[in-house]
């Protein structure tokens, strides 16, 4: 035979019907010989369409017992004798009954092998499709073999702490004192899952309540905040101080049920301005430690806001919602501590791109770099201006956008976005490594690091458009004052209801009283409200 | 390709050409949340005439993410409420080093 491989012998289309066919009236078989399909050309050859090569699926095989006579195939598929010598089979496979289509039948079952099972799979033409070679493209990360965070021993300790808290029920964790230099995720996640033992007693039914979670992390070497204290929605009373944290995470914002955050003695040096948010709506939320810590500084206290209406119209346009505190109407019991923050400065805004390179003269010192007392004074800036590097002003203007709106639209940019799948993605750490090796843009590789961390930790959101940024291009500092409110009511000996209401400021030193929060905005149109003071129009309080 | 508008004869569309020889042809106004195009088409370049860039450094997987891009921004580029463009993981390292190579970075939306 002189086919291409991998062909078996062709089948010859049967010349007669078989004759049980003709024979049985009134029972409809399936035949081939009516439809005899052609040979199969030389082409198809590599068909594994099975009728042209079992013998045991055709149709008629359970007649085996009325002596048909099977004249078109011998034995199942493998023992087909395959044209080329390079085919399973070999060149040892017996010729002979193949050759001869007449070949008498031996009248043995061979057992099916099952191989034409999945011919579904089998017969597609996927692989035909002609396609050039894709050109090479970065070489694919290697499969990296997640390593088992091990335990340090003062972390299994911890975990001890940790487990007996939460089956015993114990509301208070106190991690305090041992010495943790860093605490892995799965130390502290079965807190999520504790529940604490309710309140039974006579008369009174089963209510489960919610947990409220206190947690005392202080006095150890923590340098970063533990990310899985983000999930512990129930988390009441948080301590870290007496640690080494550098920088709070914006995510913080998400545990609603804080009462308590003790955030002192760190090397903090400024809070996310998402803080802001959580002291000021948070609903119990009495008491704040934040001094001492590294806190930036401004160079001069002389930009003030006029009074309360400049600062709401400020925060209403760069915050989308106006003070918050006595305006909120909320329900907040008898006695009740509230904050709110007085706008008193705020620094030039630092524009960057999203790898990270800064185009404006503002610049705030870098994260590795000590501060000392003159570098961590930062500058300030009128509420009424907005230095805008004149990169950033030609590009506006080659957009044909030179007014600034505080609204921004459209979409992320394309590199944005495609930082942010990257740093979600399942080996993410690898990622950078990759950007590192040679022939790539290695200056990609630490924005796309600090991306990781910040979604690890959370992510971020802009402070004007409130969109995720995992790499934001505007940063600036508001300088506030934080100011607690304590209402108690009291009911006098007559009856009548009074309030006591005590204002304080959140510390009574000069050099602590301005808290340095971070505002940060996803595109260079995300910038604080620039006031203009004739414009100022009175807004009704809420 | 014949489409032409007032400024200068020039088409409304440009051809962009990956590595691999795909071309796409996009919208000229589409291009210009890229630098690097939008640099290729200023300054009396020839593919400024021509209409046609070449990326030579771009796999045509990659640059029809990014075409998709440019539609997907030219789209919503005035929209407040913008969804989010589907970007598989395999390819989003590429794309960073794509997008950082046309200067696709964060602007003024």
């Amino acid at each position: 035979m002189e086919v291409d491989e991998p062909t078996l012998s062709s089948l010859p289309v049967p010349d007669e019907l078989p004759a049980f066919i003709t024979n049985v009236p009134g029972v409809r078989k399936r035949s081939r010989g009516y439809y005899a399909p052609p040979p199969p050309s030389p082409g198809m050859s590599s068909s594994s369409d099975p009728a042209y090569f079992s013998s045991d699926d055709d149709p008629a095989l359970d007649n085996y017992l009325q002596g048909r006579r099977k004249r078109r195939y011998v034995g199942s598929w493998f023992d087909q004798v395959p044209a080329s010598s390079d085919s399973v089979m070999g060149d040892d496979a017996d010729p002979g009954p193949s050759s001869n289509p007449r070949h008498k039948r031996h009248l043995k079952r061979q057992p099916d092998s099952g191989v034409w099972v999945g011919q579904d799979a089998a017969t597609d033409t996927d692989g035909d499709i002609d396609l050039p070679p894709l050109a090479a493209r970065l070489p694919l990360p290697l499969p990296v073999v997640k390593r088992i965070p091990r335990l340090s021993s003062e972390e299994q300790r911890a975990q001890n702490v940790v487990l007996a808290c939460v089956d015993d029920g114990r509301e208070d964790v106190d991690l305090s004192q041992m010495g943790l230099a860093s605490i892995a995720d799965s130390v502290l996640e079965p807190l999520a899952g504790l529940t604490p033992i309710p309140v039974v007693e006579k008369d009174v039914p089963f209510v489960p309540r919610d947990p409220s979670l206190k947690l005392f992390l202080g006095n150890n070497q923590l340098s970063r905040f533990p990310s899985a204290l983000l999930d512990l929605q129930h988390l009441t009373v948080l301590s870290l101080r007496n640690n080494k944290l550098a920088e709070l995470p914006p995510a913080i914002a998400k545990l609603k049920n804080l009462t308590t955050l003790n955030i002192a003695n760190n090397r903090l040096r400024h809070l996310p301005g998402e803080l802001i948010d959580l002291m000021e709506s948070a609903i119990g939320f009495h008491t704040l430690n934040i001094h001492p810590n590294s806190f930036f500084q401004p160079k001069d206290r002389r930009y003030f806001l006029a009074d309360d209406l400049m600062q709401h119209e400020y925060e209403y346009r760069t915050r989308g919602s106006g003070i918050h505190g006595f305006l909120v109407d909320r329900d907040r019991g008898e006695n009740f501590t509230l904050f709110t923050t007085a706008l008193r400065a705020r620094t030039p805004v630092q524009f960057s791109n999203s790898a990270g390179h800064v185009l404006s003269k503002f610049i705030f010192p870098e994260k590795t770099q000590r501060l000392t007392d003159s570098s961590k004074q930062l500058e300030t800036e009128d509420f009424g201006s907005l230095v805008i590097p004149q990169t950033v002003k030609q590009h506006l203007e080659s957009l044909g956008d030179s007014k600034r709106s505080f609204q921004p639209k459209g979409p992320s940019s394309l590199l944005a976005t495609a930082m942010r799948v990257a740093a979600r993605s399942k080996d993410a750490e690898s990622l950078p490594n990759f950007l590192r090796s040679d022939g790539c843009p290695s200056h990609l590789a630490d924005p796309l690091e600090r991306a990781i961390v910040v979604d690890k930790m959370g992510g971020q959101h802009c402070t004007v458009c409130k969109r995720e940024t995992l790499c934001p291009v505007t940063e600036w500092i508001e300088f506030r004052e934080i100011r607690s409110t304590t209402v108690e009511r009291m009911t006098s000996a007559e009856g009548t209801t009074e309030a006591r209401i005590r204002h304080r400021n959140i510390s009574g030193r000069e050099d602590e009283a301005w808290v340095p929060f971070l505002r940060r905005g996803c595109s260079w149109a995300c910038t604080p409200n620039v006031l203009d003071s004739s414009d100022v129009t009175p807004h009704t309080m809420l | 390709m014949d489409a032409t508008n007032g400024n200068g004869g020039a088409s409304k569309y440009i051809t962009l050409v990956s590595k691999d020889g795909f071309e796409f042809v996009v919208l000229r106004e589409a291009t210009l949340c890229s630098d690097y195009i939008r640099g290729m088409l200023r300054n009396n370049m020839t593919e400024a005439r021509t209409g046609r860039c070449e990326l030579q450094d771009i796999n045509g997987v990659i640059l029809e993410k990014v075409v998709e891009y440019f539609h997907y921004w030219y789209k919503y580029r005035d929209r407040e409420d913008v969804p989010d463009m589907e970007i598989p993981v395999e390819n989003c390292l590429e794309l960073v080093v794509a997008a950082d190579y046309l200067g696709m970075d964060s602007k003024p939306h």
